[in-house]
């Protein structure tokens, strides 16, 4: 979303309970994904975005119920296709915002096809990927992110498998915005949500949100203990640097690891990075001459 | 001799010898002459080497089908006739690449009677051109000069076809045509009919299939495409990558055809007319957002290029065998539509319908096409784009007086809710794959599933009411009905006017909507023939078994081809003569 061609941000002042739906989460008591979507409030909020001009897109999964209880237009889609859904609303009408939400099975399992491309077209879209390393909905499998060793029905034995580690996933697709927060800071988390929805072209929040039902080792202890600030020397545009840091799998970095400018897709697209209007015209006779 | 204005040239040779190129200038020169055309081209699947050849038929009226026997062969090479000439009729004439004084029939004794003109394309392009790649011009020259197309015309079509290509490109391409032309027009004595004669009129454009569905659908409205490059279907990609910036619409080229799906979900939902093409193997991807699309009611079109399937099949080849598919398209009960393209010119028109369809109904349109019209070139009256603006009207807001309760999936007789669109104040809602109350919101209990079911599948109805369109030819008392879909329909109707000349009485029923099924238009048809075939382009009779489960009872006989080439209308008339036997 560009803060330099806003069809998006009204002027109205407006409160995070404007952006509540008034339908009650599904989510179980306790759960992450609360503290997140009070944060997405807040954020949508202090944007000031129209609620009425706004696409919050998700797939298959607990978090990915979000949508409905966001006072918007929403797309509850199909499992691992939120990304493609979220990319043709906003190529198709750029004056929409879109927000992106669900969870890491859908993000970086069935739909980890997607984000290499949606990072490299710099879309301008914010993608909140709320992690709970497990499979909720379907009660309790592993997923991309669960640590080795974990047990579920289906991996009785322990997970044998390695964790993604999501923010630097994101770096090496090219993502011009990443960072890192986590449901039990939701002030913080929604200044870098909205931070992400005024950046330019596509924006990554990778959101440490525990599921306290099926994944009970990886609870608000287990991320407390591995939670830490970025450095106060890094460099927001270091890409090595953030890189770096991402790659340590027991510090969990909190805040904005890398953010630069460069054209978003719809900028690159449309002029000024909205749809023309009045549409021009057809020009039938060049096309008449082009094929006879 | 009485000339013959109407025959089929084939042109053919290596893959890389630019046959392709030599057919379609040959195709637009005839074009500017007022002359119709149906032209065809084929080639391996490989990007270089291999046999390749253009079919070009040439008639004073517009024609439907590629005819049958070439009437004359343009072989750039001995192998080409070697591996064409069996197509060459019996009063065909060779046109090829050789030695006057090394006659072919002192090697082929079936050219013994017929006409055989030599050109030395290959030396004429060394020697005198002094650039072996213009082969392909000298043989346009030489063709030119001997069956009657204009050399203005073609000079100036050469001009402007290499005028971005360098001056040497130019020059060289201009004298091999000049060289080729004179060479035969001083060399070879005339002793064959064939001859074409310009018409009056201003012109025609001409469109291969995959053209004029990009262009149908630009027509239509539609301002968003996504899509995956994949034979046979690409063609339809790259006419809207370089047409839509131009009018304000977004093209996006995605990252596989699940992708393409979702994404041409969220243009729809969006309230951009949306669409994607691709072939088989894409569409077997798309399969579950397909229902998504139907489940969620958001209008989209996908245009689908039929291939030889299954998995990667023939890539380059043509097959009616995604129908199926196309009308299952997803689990579950998906109500959404398939059409299929009769001909180039339907290839344009049908997208009109999709789009109105899709749009009226919230629902998912599948178009089927096939290679054997995504590559088949046709004329087109200029009047065809001139008569239409093009622009769609954006979905207007629903009429809703009280907007707080305003039900995105309310219950309607004819099963259309009324639809919002991003943007518009007040109508926010949440569409979802989840079965959901009138509201939108997910919801299980068992009558709520029966309820929205039943008003989903509904909307078939209305489709089938209005959009039900069958084709029709022939004798309206007839004792054998041929039944066909897609691209069969051209020649169908050929064949059908071939048998009601010699005799037979036989009539053609080509549906444009496959599913839901026009009953009430194929009902009467099946009834008044005393014999049915069904001629289609697959090994299993798809369409015969999709008939026989609306029509209890019903019969037919079935004809099918699956080797990857057009159904033609010789295989249409050969099945015809067989049941009036």
């Amino acid at each position: 979303m560009n803060p330099t061609a806003p069809a998006q941000a009204s002027t109205a002042e407006r409160k995070p309970s404007d952006y509540r739906s008034g339908r009650k989460p599904v989510w179980c008591p306790g759960c992450g994904d609360y503290g997140v979507l009070n944060s997405v409030f807040s954020a949508l909020a202090e944007v000031r975005i129209d609620p009425d001009r706004l696409v919050v897109v998700s797939g298959i999964g607990c978090s990915s119920r979000m949508p409905g209880f966001i006072k918007a237009y929403g797309f509850h889609g199909a499992h691992g296709r939120a990304v493609p859904v979220a990319v043709g609303v906003k190529a198709a009408n750029p004056s929409l915002d879109v927000l992106l939400v669900g969870g890491d099975g859908d993000a970086f399992s069935i739909g980890g096809g997607h984000l290499p491309h949606v990072a490299r077209r710099n879309m301008d879209l914010t993608y909140v990927v709320m992690d709970n390393e497990i499979y909720g909905l379907t009660k309790g499998q592993t997923s991309p992110t669960s640590q080795p060793g974990t047990v579920t029905k289906a991996s009785p034995y322990g997970s044998s498998e390695q964790p993604i580690l999501p923010v630097m996933l994101l770096l090496a697709y090219g993502a011009t915005f990443v960072a890192r927060g986590y449901s039990s800071r939701p002030k913080e988390l929604a200044v870098m949500v909205e931070r992400g929805i005024r950046h330019k072209g596509f924006s990554f929040i990778h959101v440490l949100s525990p599921c306290l039902t099926f994944n009970k080792p990886v609870n608000f202890d287990y991320f407390d203990s591995k939670v830490l600030p970025l450095p106060e020397d890094h460099k927001p545009d270091d890409l090595f640097g953030a890189m770096k840091l991402a790659s340590d799998p027991d510090k969990l970095y909190l805040g904005v690891h890398y953010e630069v400018d460069r054209p978003s897709f719809t900028e690159r697209l449309y002029p000024g990075g909205v749809r023309p209007d009045p549409e021009p015209a057809i020009d039938t006779e060049a096309l008449i001459r082009r094929y006879s | 001799m009485e000339p013959v204005r109407e025959f089929v040239i084939g042109i053919s040779g290596e893959s890389g010898e630019g046959v392709v190129l030599a057919g379609e200038i040959l195709t637009i020169a005839a074009a500017r002459m007022n002359i119709h055309s149906s032209s065809f081209r084929t080639f391996p699947a490989e990007a270089r080497g291999g046999p390749s050849v253009v079919r070009l038929r040439l008639c004073r009226d517009h024609v439907y089908s590629l005819g049958d026997a070439y009437d004359v062969l343009i072989a750039f090479n001995e192998e080409a006739y070697q591996l064409h000439g069996p197509a060459l009729g019996r009063h065909g004439v060779l046109v090829v690449d050789g030695d006057p004084e090394k006659p072919m029939s002192t090697r082929y004794p079936e050219l013994a009677d017929r006409t055989v003109y030599h050109i030395p394309m290959d030396r004429i392009a060394r020697k005198d051109v002094g650039e072996p790649k213009t082969k392909n011009m000298v043989a346009l020259g030489a063709t030119s000069a001997l069956f009657g197309f204009s050399r203005e015309i073609l000079e100036r079509l050469l001009a402007e076809k290499f005028t971005k290509r360098g001056e040497k490109m130019m020059r060289d391409n201009l004298n091999a045509f000049m060289a080729g032309y004179d060479y035969a027009d001083s060399q070879i004595e005339k002793q064959d009919p064939f001859e074409v004669e310009a018409l009056e009129g201003d012109g025609f454009f001409v469109l291969a299939g995959n053209e004029a569905v990009a262009l149908g659908a630009l027509y239509a409205g539609c301002r968003f495409f996504a899509g995956y490059p994949i034979t046979p279907a690409s063609e339809i990609m790259e006419v809207l990558a370089a047409e839509l910036p131009k009018v304000g619409g977004a093209m996006v080229q995605a990252e596989d055809e699940i992708a393409s799906m979702g994404m041409v979900l969220g243009g729809g939902f969006a309230g951009v007319r949306s669409m994607t093409a691709t072939s088989g193997p894409g569409l077997s991807l798309m399969a579950e957002l397909i229902g998504l699309g139907s489940m969620a009611e958001i209008p989209c079109v996908i245009a689908n290029v039929q291939r030889g399937g299954p998995s990667t099949g023939l890539p380059t080849k043509t097959e009616q065998a995604d129908l199926t598919l196309a009308i299952a398209a997803s689990h579950g009960d998906a109500p959404h539509v398939v059409l299929a393209a009769t001909t180039i010119r339907d290839c344009f028109e049908i997208m009109e319908e999709a789009f109105e369809i899709a749009e009226r109904y919230q629902i998912p349109v599948i178009v089927l096409t096939d290679q054997a019209l995504g590559f088949r070139r046709a004329d087109l009256p200029k009047s065809l784009l001139r008569e239409r603006t093009g622009r769609a009207l954006p979905p207007a807001p629903p009429d809703i007086v009280d907007k707080a309760r305003y039900l995105r999936y309310q219950l309607t007789q004819d099963g259309v809710s009324p639809r919002s669109v991003p943007g518009q104040p007040g109508l926010a809602h949440v569409v979802t794959g989840l079965e959901h109350n009138e509201e939108g919101k997910p919801a299980y209990d068992p009558k709520t599933r029966r309820l929205m079911m039943e008003k989903r599948q509904r909307k078939l109805e209305g489709i089938a009411r209005d959009y039900g369109s069958v084709l029709r030819y022939g004798d309206p008392e007839p004792e054998i009905g041929v039944i066909g879909w897609g691209s069969t329909g051209g020649p169908i109707r050929e064949a059908v006017q071939m048998a009601c000349d010699s005799g037979i009485k036989a009539a053609g029923l080509v549906p444009r909507l496959l599913y839901p099924s026009p009953n009430h238009l194929i009902r009467p048809f099946i009834e008044s023939c005393k014999k049915i075939v069904v001629i289609e382009g697959n090994l299993t009779g798809q369409y015969a078994a999709f008939l026989r489960s609306q029509f209890p009872g019903f019969d037919p006989k079935q004809v099918n081809l699956y080797d990857g080439l057009p159904v033609q209308r010789g295989d249409v008339l050969r099945a015809i003569q067989e049941v009036a036997k």
